[in-house]
């Protein structure tokens, strides 16, 4: 297969990957995953492994790009978030308290 | 919830950036940005009978022989008479040829009130390392020529 067509094939998959872990960088991620992907293809073995190949190639550049950029989410305490949301710092506490537990919850079970 | 899920894609100049690096023999590349829109850009460079012929000395003509779709197939002959036959994928700021010995490549993307437009172009062969300097002169002088009407 052509690389024209092996990128075809295999751009939207990556772009997938890369988009929500990247964010921004989506594309600059998306770019040197179908570099390396494409350079390293004559190295897989097994033409069946090739879209799990091709995931930890995407995985790792996003995670790269995105690693690369500094946090810009304010952190908050619970008295400058309850002011924002309009509700008493001890309301915002509970909140955590049931978000975290049901993230715990939905972690485990999976 | 796909709906919001953020898709990365990849602009057609990109995408050429990619080919360019991936491929395993020498690629001559090139991009320019010109004072002109991606249509007008983009309908020059997508008429591959007169383009190809007027940019390229060694080519002495291109013609379309077949069409499906975005698909093309495409006889190019040169000055010497030797024909090659071109796979051809063709669509909005993206162009892919492809026969037994070369590759080709053009993308157009807008940029500001203009176009950056990019070039791709080499010798699918094992000794193509040594044609290098040649596809300097030769990319070089095609993106010349392609860009003149452009700039004036």
């Amino acid at each position: 297969m052509a690389l024209g067509e092996l990128m075809e094939l295999l751009l939207p998959y990556v772009g997938r990957i890369c988009g929500p872990i990247a964010l921004q960088d989506g594309p600059d991620a998306t770019q040197e995953a179908m570099i390396k992907i494409l350079r390293g293809i004559r190295t897989l073995d097994q033409p069946a492994a090739l879209f799990g190949w091709a995931r930890v190639i995407a995985v790792r550049e996003a995670v790269r790009l995105a690693a690369r950029r500094p946090v810009t989410a304010p952190l908050l305490d619970e008295q400058q978030a309850g002011e924002i949301l309009s509700v008493q710092p001890g309301t915002v506490r509970s909140r955590l308290f049931r978000a975290r537990t049901s993230f715990r919850k939905a972690w485990n079970h999976d | 919830m796909t709906d919001s899920w953020p898709q990365a894609d990849l602009d057609p100049v990109r995408r050429l950036r990619v080919l360019a690096a991936s491929v395993r023999f020498p690629v001559y590349v090139a991009e320019v940005v010109l004072p002109a829109s991606p249509e007008q850009v983009w309908a020059a460079a997508s008429d591959l009978e007169r383009e190809l012929p007027r940019c390229l000395p060694t080519l002495r003509s291109a013609r379309i022989r077949s069409a499906d779709g975005d698909r093309l197939e495409l006889l190019a002959t040169g000055t010497l008479g030797q024909r090659a036959r071109f796979d051809v994928v063709l669509r909005p700021g993206w162009c892919l040829m492809r026969s037994r010995f070369v590759l080709g490549a053009m993308a157009a993307v807008p940029e500001g009130d203009g176009t950056r437009f990019a070039a791709l172009g080499g010798f699918r062969l094992a000794g193509a390392r040594l044609a290098g300097p040649l596809l300097t002169v030769a990319g070089d002088r095609a993106m010349r020529t392609f860009t003149a009407p452009f700039r004036r």
